[in-house]
């Protein structure tokens, strides 16, 4: 103890600098991907661009990952920034097919001479080298449907890229569905595809017949094997369903009203906005509106009012619920109970823990007035 | 009635320049933009790019001691608070790192030095919280809880995979939370955070 004490006197003399010091550090590398088939002995050159806010920083460059150890820079370092290039030479053969990533990155060097040292930022392009698969592959990139309004069309898109070793005929169709039924097939053309091309592809479904709602819609590609993929998409409908809303209210003044709604339109939907009323038995008692609000494409928001609750007794009402929207309404009729603020004295907890508490109390003074009483008694025998 | 005159033929001579400006104008506005009879191609590439910035880039409470009787002190960027010493809190603000690039990026974080070569002492700490900044900019990588403190690590620490290029939601906090024994190192202590951005 005494050893800490005069340790920390100590400590008062030579102050202590604690700083997680990082100079201003932005840096950028550009291109951020490439991408290239497998050509056995094929020599590639790279040109990137380093930028940073510091003109005087010195800038490490390096590879690493998968196949590094065929690419050389022609540079080892920059400073502020600058270009250099990266020659990747391929080898003859390269065993394992697939997707190769290479990383080609610049990170600041650290000024060690520095009292506090900053923070050093890394980046890293990725160059991405495609090694066919023996046999017949087609990967799927990029497949997914728009969602829409009932009527309008729904925009499908996908690339297909050979990434087998040999030419490919392919015969792409998208087969769509609610629930578990299938609705209608899209075919596509006939194709030929060369080992490590790639083809873009778009299709509009017609959506005149079909009702809102929730679809997907899988792709099958067949080029003597079959792949596929699934997606989903929403034909929307003007609508704005209540999801949820307030319950319970506590009879204290003025009180919040929420309101969770759901848009099921593709589009936004401006001035939208609640209209609760509550009743009891024989009349209204009280009537709030929200503020409007716009609600985006398939959002998911609350909306809220205020409502004076001295009007109200501690029972149920029943609560009108109408949201106004382009002209459309949703409505719902619902219960909503107002309760009292709870009281400390009518928590059955914070009553047992009192009761607790006035027992102990209570039992606590009386053993100790009877040893006080005795006490007294035999100070008064002693004295007699 | 002569001075009037003259006042009438210069207002006139003026509104027939600025007539003949405003055509003059409008012929050459024309001719760079609109009114095209022939179709044309607008032909660019725009290159992809990785890019970050710690828009905030330094935690720094200066000097201080761990007050008599306490076994540490503890700083936390959150709040801040310095509980147990005198280090200041003003201007003490977590790291803010920007995905500034036009790429989606996983984002490594290491530290320089564990939190016993950092501070020194009898059981320091040194943990570090990861937050969006702005929402959605962070999907939760693979070595960390996000909104949770956990010690640094020297190694790369998957934090975001990945951090999110688009304005609104492209900005990942940083916070910092050091436990200062009483028996630390002592001087002006620091240490280096690195983020590492790889293009996802």
């Amino acid at each position: 103890m005494k050893s800490k004490k005069v340790f920390l006197v100590f400590v008062c003399f030579l102050t202590v600098i604690l700083i997680l010091n990082m100079l201003d550090a932005s840096l950028g590398l550009t291109p951020a991907k490439r991408s290239l088939n497998f050509e056995p002995g094929s020599k590639s050159v790279f040109e990137y661009r380093v930028n940073t806010d510091n003109p005087e920083k010195e800038l490490i460059l390096y590879s690493k990952g998968n196949l590094s150890e065929y690419v050389s820079l022609n540079k080892e370092k920059l400073i502020g920034g600058g270009g250099f290039k990266a020659t990747l030479s391929l080898p003859e053969k390269i065993e394992k097919p697939g997707r190769h990533r290479i990383l080609i990155g610049v990170k600041e060097k650290i000024d060690k001479e520095l009292a506090t040292v900053g923070t050093s930022v890394a980046v890293q392009g990725v160059i991405y080298v495609h090694v066919p698969y023996p046999g017949r592959y087609i990967e799927i990139n990029n497949f997914k449907a728009e969602n829409a309004n009932a009527g309008e069309p729904v925009r499908f898109s996908f690339e297909l890229i050979n990434r087998g070793k040999e030419n490919l005929t392919i015969k792409p169709k998208i087969e769509v569905y609610s629930k578990n039924k299938k609705e209608e097939t899209l075919n596509f053309k006939t194709r030929k595809l060369e080992t490590g091309k790639n083809i873009k592809l778009k299709k509009d479904l017609q959506t005149q017949d079909y009702n809102p709602g929730e679809y997907y819609a899988n792709l099958i590609v067949d080029y003597g094997n079959k792949t596929k993929e699934k997606t989903n998409f929403r034909l929307g409908t003007l609508k704005v369903d209540i999801l949820n809303h307030t319950k319970s209210i506590k009879l204290e003044g003025v009180k919040r009203f929420d309101i969770k709604v759901e848009s099921k339109w593709n589009n936004k939907i401006p001035n939208l906005y609640g209209i609760v009323t509550f009743y009891n038995e024989s009349s209204v008692i009280s009537k709030i509106k929200t503020p409007s609000s716009t609600i985006e494409p398939w959002e998911k928001k609350q909306i809220s009012g205020f409502l004076d609750t001295k009007k109200f007794n501690e029972e149920e009402y029943k609560a009108n619920i109408t949201l106004k929207y382009s002209g459309n309404s949703t409505e719902k009729m619902s219960n909503v109970t107002f309760i009292k603020e709870d009281s400390l004295f009518t928590n059955p907890w914070i009553i047992s823990i009192i009761s607790a508490i006035i027992i102990v109390g209570g039992a606590l003074i009386v053993i100790y007035l009877r040893k006080n009483k005795k006490k007294l008694k035999k100070e008064n025998e002693g004295k007699n | 009635m002569k001075q009037n005159n003259l006042l009438l033929i210069l207002a006139i001579v003026a509104v027939v320049v600025a007539m003949a400006n405003a055509f003059i104008a409008l012929n050459k506005v024309n001719s760079l933009t609109g009114h095209a009879t022939e179709e044309g191609y607008a032909n660019l590439t725009v290159s992809s790019t990785v890019n970050i910035n710690f828009s905030q880039d330094t935690v720094n409470w200066g000097e201080g001691i761990v007050d008599v009787g306490e076994d540490n002190a503890t700083l936390d960027t959150v709040g801040p608070t310095v509980t147990g010493g005198n280090w200041t809190t003003t201007g003490v603000e977590p790291l803010i790192l920007e995905n500034i690039g036009n790429v989606n990026a996983t984002i490594n974080m290491r530290a320089a030095s564990s939190a016993q070569d950092f501070l020194g002492g009898t059981s320091p700490a040194y943990e570090w919280n990861f937050t969006n900044n702005e929402a959605n900019s962070c999907t939760q990588g693979a070595g960390v809880t996000l909104g949770s403190y956990a010690s640094t690590s020297t190694s790369n620490t998957e934090v975001c995979a990945p951090l999110n290029y688009l304005t609104g939601q492209n900005s990942l906090q940083i916070d910092i939370r050091l436990t200062v024994p009483y028996n630390s190192k002592i001087g002006s202590l620091s240490d280096t955070i690195t983020a590492e951005a790889t293009a996802a």
